[in-house]
């Protein structure tokens, strides 16, 4: 008698837990396959009707005629084009503040700053983007490190993909200051902290000398500028004008960095610089500017894409919401291509270049064995401006489904019968 | 194109093999014509000249100027012409050294016009320069070649100075001809309308002091190399010894402290050591005779900038041998409602440099383009008393010699750059045209022939 | 010898002859034509002549002396319509001393030498209406333009096309009274308030009616008001908010006048009642965020206002905006198409569609015989973000040839 109750208990029990296991959302599945129309891998040539194996979130196979496990899920998408999520090596939004009063905070990270909930990061995982490295703004000397998240996540560690990437350098002079004395405050401080280092070292060695334990710690605040200057951080300077970017190079140059440059519209004037040096750049939002000539007072169009395009820059592109279409990586290099850039080189642009830019390419940027199972599945080629995100998946898992947004239905859809009232004025 | 070559290519075609091809013939010879003519600019260049003025010697009329990787390799009235050289005819017309402008602001970028009042040597004008605007064509076009850029008025040291070649080149560093050339500072600015004489005496003790601390300075980076010498002689010392038997107990010697470099101060070193001259912007007698006071007691390199009261104190100048840079010269009270130039005279410059001053002319507009007058600067000087030779040496050598690239550019003679500029009468004269402007033998300007 | 030189001087005078030469008939030969008017014309032909379309449809002979552009594979399309655009005008939109103003004509600031010419060729626009500013509650009359022609009146192709209303409250950024100060100058403004709007609107008609009822005819402004309620000019009422669409049909109910409504941004909310009175809308320009309108404008936005007004029955113009000067049409009308508009009614809307609501569909719109040889020569699909204008023909002649 008291077993039988017990047994019902047990069993009780146990039926929650199914139910409440199945009841649970989609459970990360260990072998996934999806079977596209379409599969743009970035990395080789572009695949009709193939399939991709994925394993524990990373992809095993990708290729036509690929045997399936028979554990594993299918993810039938014959009508849907699949290509590596975008990636945005240079964004400020997102954070609380993008800027600090003081020009000098390299010690300063956005992983801080971050703000999971802001509408940014939802409306970036709507338009494709899987990865991104969030960085100061532009108004600060030395801003600060970066972080690369990806826009999931209801915390910023949900969210990381790689913390401490990159330093903020901006060109552009703040409040009052003049370009030389912005150019001063930088290699003085380089300079204060070369002197630092050195006595360090000196204590360092005057303590190994006696045999005695050395156990003090370069100061927290300077170790990002340290890392710089040995290259384990990326500089990230931001050229607001032309006449910067000869100062870029000479930071560069002098201080031997590894380095990226991110450029104002005014920067295509520089091409010429930019290509000697065979530095990657991050173009502005706005790709087509239209310029008073001075001699001749006649408006010319200058297309920034392919200047750099034509000079043999690599580039990477970057995003803005105040304008038709730039809200959009692919409209970007849409408006590349429009204008003769090879397509697989823009695609590029908005995949694989940006993932190297932030040295995140060994698990995204393009669909390869041994890389992150991260992508988009799109209603029609990319550079199409009547496709639509139609799921995202990270690291095997679907985040995103363009069915179930429901902000994106209240923005397109008809809205519900709006009462008429009975008299206006 | 040369008749020369016209008649060759004539009879060249007169050949009947060539006739019978001659439509393939006349293409391709066309081709090899353009071709050829635009390989010119890498071979040596010659310019016959009716008057050359050399500036530093007198001027060779009806001579050849030959010019070669950039360089002038022969100048005078008997120079033997090689083979393949492009010959330019100025048989009527003059030619002159490339003009300097020793006050200008082309170049440098409208945000960098008003810096704070504060002593600041460190700062270099380069990192303030726009290699990427147009205007210095406009400039080119009127044959200045060069320009002397310097820091704003408002900063009491306001930074290093640099000369920069119009050569149009988007690399700083190839349109950089000197950099750190001079040190700008000003003392006596007024602000507004008004003018403190406390002010100034505080604008001159603060550069005095900065000297001084400079001087001490020195004193102590000297005596911390030696600390430094002698520690690395000891350790070096004790180093050896310990290597070996450890017979005796040697003290190990004692790291000396630190010694912490300034960049504002090993830039005023310089100036102490009379490496770099020291520019200072001082209009009034007062303010002039406090900076002849400065440069007694400290004995760096002078030139006094603007100096729009000099011509009062012309003697107390030419006794410390101080260099003049006179500019505006071509403007007067009226134009420039500002208390220093309240006793601007037209003939300061001729004052100057007939009491046997160095005297150089700028332009000192506010703006970049305003370069191009430099000649109306030099015509008014010697319209108001300076000596037309010693004018034109005013925009040319002078200024090259003050800022130390008179190895370069600055006058006519064999080894210096082939900076030069064709004109259709004497430079000084208000309706001469510039023909031709060239840059280390290079064309950079050349009027089109208009109706 | 003389041969040479008499051949060498041919050769390089030639080329500039040929360029002086202006063919009579011109002949387009295409992959695609979009004609707006009917199905499209695959592999046909448009002959030109005198900047008019003379003929158009496939099997046609070409004559012999026609200069010819193959287009190849290419897609062709009539010029764009734009039916609110950034004026090529010197000068200030809006003037300031009176809130009533509806003599003020925006054809007499028309600049033919205005930079902003060259962009709107660029763009594939042929023919755009211009109108005053949006501070003045009657602002005045807008014109119908062409980017071309030396003098403002070579521009103008339709002349007093339609009398600007604004409901919405850009009338209140005027000059003000500033608050407990007294008035910066002479000219201050009334309207504060919407409510102020209104009754300025309905004064005005009240007038109007007056003045028509007691047979006068000395007051310009009011015989342009006159004129417009009786519909012989279009009116076109300047509105954002649903509400204010509300009150303009019930103003236009009342004084018994045709409307046609401009921006209508919140036009996705009344779309059946904008379709039961036959009313067309001239949209504004595209904005993702609530955040981008003015303050007091709405809160909310349908990024397929257009879609669901076209579904609805509404007749839509899609326009760049005569604020935003970077938009390019073609791209506006790909994106409402990606938002949900339908894709033949979307390039309808930049074409016929416009012309018919500016009254000048007989000569542009469309490729038809007798129409203006206003023509695109697009590198693909028009609603292909990748696509470029290569060609634009305006009257039968290249106005614009992309590199």
């Amino acid at each position: 008698m008291k077993s039988k109750f017990y047994i019902a208990l047990i069993a009780t029990f146990l039926t929650a837990y199914v139910i409440n296991a199945s009841a649970r959302a989609a459970p990360v599945r260990k072998k996934l396959a999806i079977k596209a129309g379409s599969i743009i891998t970035i990395s080789g040539a572009d695949i009709k009707n193939g399939t991709i194996l994925i394993e524990d979130g990373i992809v095993k196979a990708v290729g036509k005629n690929i045997e399936i496990p028979w554990d594993a899920f299918v993810i039938e998408a014959k009508d849907r084009v699949v290509m590596p999520g975008f990636v945005l090596a240079h964004t400020s939004s997102g954070l609380d503040r993008a800027n600090e009063n003081v020009p000098e905070v390299p010690f300063l990270s956005t992983f801080d700053s971050i703000d999971p909930v802001s509408f940014y990061f939802e409306d970036s995982l709507r338009d494709g983007v899987v990865a991104m490295l969030v960085l100061p703004g532009n108004s600060t000397l030395l801003g600060g490190t970066g972080t690369v998240v990806k826009p999931h996540g209801l915390t910023v560690e949900d969210m990381l993909i790689k913390p401490y990437t990159g330093l903020k350098i901006s060109l552009q002079p703040t409040g009052n200051t003049s370009r030389m004395g912005h150019m001063q405050r930088f290699r003085r401080y380089i300079s204060d902290l070369k002197d630092y280092l050195e006595e360090y070292e000196q204590r360092k060695a005057d303590v190994k000398e006696e045999n005695k334990p050395f156990d003090e710690e370069i100061d927290i605040r300077k170790q990002p500028m340290v890392d710089l200057l040995n290259k384990k951080l990326t500089a990230f300077i931001y050229c607001d004008i032309a006449a910067d970017v000869p100062k870029a190079i000479e930071i560069h140059e002098t201080y031997k960095l590894n380095t990226v440059l991110v450029l104002g519209p005014d920067c295509y004037k520089a091409v010429g610089l930019i290509a000697q040096k065979k530095l990657p750049v991050i173009l502005p939002p706005q790709l087509v500017v239209w310029e008073t000539n001075e001699e001749t007072n006649e408006e010319e169009m200058k297309v920034i894409p392919m200047i750099f395009d034509k000079a043999g820059v690599r580039f990477a592109f970057q995003t803005e919401t105040s304008q038709y279409g730039s809200r959009y990586l692919w409209y970007q290099a849409a408006t590349a291509v429009r204008y003769g850039m090879k397509r697989e080189e823009a695609l590029k642009s908005i995949t694989l270049y940006p993932a190297q830019f932030i040295g995140v390419d060994d698990r995204l940027g393009s669909i390869q064995a041994g890389k992150e199972a991260t992508f988009i599945l799109l209603t029609s080629d990319p550079l199409d401006a009547q496709a639509w995100v139609d799921k995202v998946m990270i690291a095997g898992e679907i985040v995103y489904e363009k069915e179930k947004d429901q902000r994106l239905k209240k923005l397109i859809e008809k809205p519900e019968e709006v009462q008429k009232p009975k008299d206006t004025d | 194109m040369n008749p020369v070559k016209i008649e060759v290519l004539i009879n060249f075609m007169e050949n009947p093999v060539v006739m019978g091809h001659k439509n393939i013939i006349l293409i391709s010879s066309m081709l090899l014509l353009f071709t050829f003519t635009s390989a010119f600019g890498d071979q040596g260049i010659a310019i016959r000249a009716g008057h050359i003025l050399t500036i530093s010697d007198n001027p060779i009329e009806n001579g050849i100027i030959l010019i070669k990787g950039g360089k002038i390799e022969a100048l005078g009235q008997n120079v033997v012409l090689p083979e393949d050289v492009r010959l330019i005819d100025a048989n009527d017309k003059f030619v002159i050294p490339g003009l300097i402008d020793a006050q200008s602001r082309l170049f440098v970028m409208d945000s960098e016009l008003d810096e704070s009042r504060t002593i600041a040597p460190e700062l270099n004008i380069l990192d303030a320069i726009d290699p990427f605007i147009k205007e210095y064509r406009e400039v080119l076009a009127q044959g200045v070649t060069a320009v002397c850029v310097a820091p704003g008025s408002h900063g009491l040291i306001g930074g290093r100075s640099a000369v920069l070649k119009l050569n149009g080149s988007k690399n700083i560093d190839r349109m950089v001809l000197k950099a750190d050339a001079t040190v700008k500072a000003a003392v006596g600015m007024s602000t507004g309308n008004t003018s403190s004489s406390l002010a100034r005496l505080e604008h001159y003790s603060s550069i005095r002091e900065a000297l001084i601390a400079t001087k001490v300075y020195m004193q102590t980076k000297e005596k911390a190399d030696r600390e430094m010498a002698e520690y690395n002689r000891k350790k070096a010392e004790y180093e050896k010894k310990d290597s070996g038997k450890e017979t005796e107990k040697k003290e190990k010697p004692k790291r000396p402290a630190r010694f912490r470099s300034s960049p504002a101060s090993d830039v005023l070193a310089q100036v102490l050591r009379k490496e770099i001259p020291l520019q200072v912007e001082a209009h009034r007698v007062t303010d002039i005779l406090n900076v002849l006071r400065l440069a007694d007691e400290f004995g760096f390199t002078l030139i006094l900038d603007k100096c729009t009261e000099g011509y009062l104190i012309a003697d107390e100048i030419a006794r410390r041998k101080a260099s003049v840079i006179v500019g505006p010269v071509s403007t007067s009270f009226v134009d420039m409602p500002r208390l220093e130039y309240r006793n601007h005279d037209m003939s300061n410059a001729s004052i100057l440099s007939k009491n046997g001053i160095k005297t150089a002319l700028g332009v000192s507009g506010r703006d970049g383009a305003s370069s191009k007058f430099i000649t109306l600067a030099a015509a008014m000087a010697a319209a108001n008393g300076m000596d037309k030779d010693a004018a034109l040496r005013a925009i040319t050598l002078t200024p090259a010699e003050m800022f130390g690239v008179a190895d370069r550019i600055g006058s006519l003679q064999v080894g210096k750059d082939a900076d030069l500029v064709i004109l259709n009468g004497h430079p000084l004269d208000t309706q001469t045209r510039v023909e031709m402007v060239l840059i280390e033998g290079k064309v950079v300007f050349e009027r089109k022939s208009q109706q | 010898m003389k041969a040479y030189v008499i051949l060498l001087s041919f050769l390089l005078l030639m080329p500039a002859s040929a360029k002086d030469e202006q063919p009579e008939i011109m002949a387009i030969k295409a992959g695609k034509i979009l004609t707006m008017s009917g199905s499209p014309i695959t592999d046909g032909v448009i002959l030109i002549k005198d900047g008019k379309i003379t003929d158009i449809g496939t099997g046609i002979e070409i004559p012999e002396k026609a200069s010819v552009i193959d287009a190849g594979k290419k897609v062709v399309m009539p010029g764009l319509v734009d039916a609110s655009a950034a004026p090529p005008v010197r000068g200030d939109l809006n003037e300031e001393y009176k809130e009533i103003t509806p003599t003020i004509r925006i054809s007499t600031a028309l600049d033919p030498q205005s930079k902003v010419l060259k962009r709107i060729v660029q763009t594939g626009i042929t023919t755009l209406y211009i109108s005053p500013g949006w501070r003045n509650v009657i602002a005045g009359l807008g014109a119908v333009i062409k980017p071309t022609g030396k003098t403002p009146k070579e521009m103008i192709i339709k002349e007093d096309a339609a009398l600007t209303l604004v409901m919405s409250e850009d009338s209140l950024y005027g000059n003000q009274i500033p608050r407990s100060q007294p008035p910066r100058n002479f000219y201050f403004r009334r309207p504060t308030t919407r409510m102020a709007i209104i009754w300025m609107l309905r004064k005005s008609f009240f007038d109007t009616q007056e003045y028509v009822k007691a047979g006068e005819k000395d007051d310009p402004d009011l015989e342009i008001l006159a004129s417009a309620l009786d519909d012989k000019i279009p009116v076109r009422l300047n509105v954002r908010r649903a509400i204010n669409i509300r009150t303009a049909l019930k103003l236009a109910e009342e004084y018994d006048f045709q409307l046609i409504l401009d921006e209508c941004t919140e036009g996705y909310k009344v779309a059946e009642e904008i379709a039961e009175k036959k009313i067309s809308v001239v949209l504004g320009p595209f904005y993702y965020y609530p955040r981008n309108l003015s303050q007091y404008e709405g809160r909310e936005v349908n990024w397929n206002n257009a879609g669901i007004l076209t579904k609805a029955g509404v007749k839509v113009a899609l326009t760049s905006g005569a604020q935003a000067q970077s938009i390019d049409l073609l791209t506006a009308t790909a994106f409402a198409v990606r938002h949900g508009m339908p894709k033949d009614e979307a390039l309808k809307a930049v074409t016929i569609t416009p012309a018919e609501i500016l009254g000048v569909a007989d000569k542009v719109g469309t490729l038809e015989k007798g129409k203006d040889a206003d023509i695109l020569i697009l590198s693909g699909d028009p609603l292909k973000v990748t696509t470029r204008i290569e060609k634009v023909i305006l009257n039968g002649k290249t106005v614009y040839k992309a590199e």
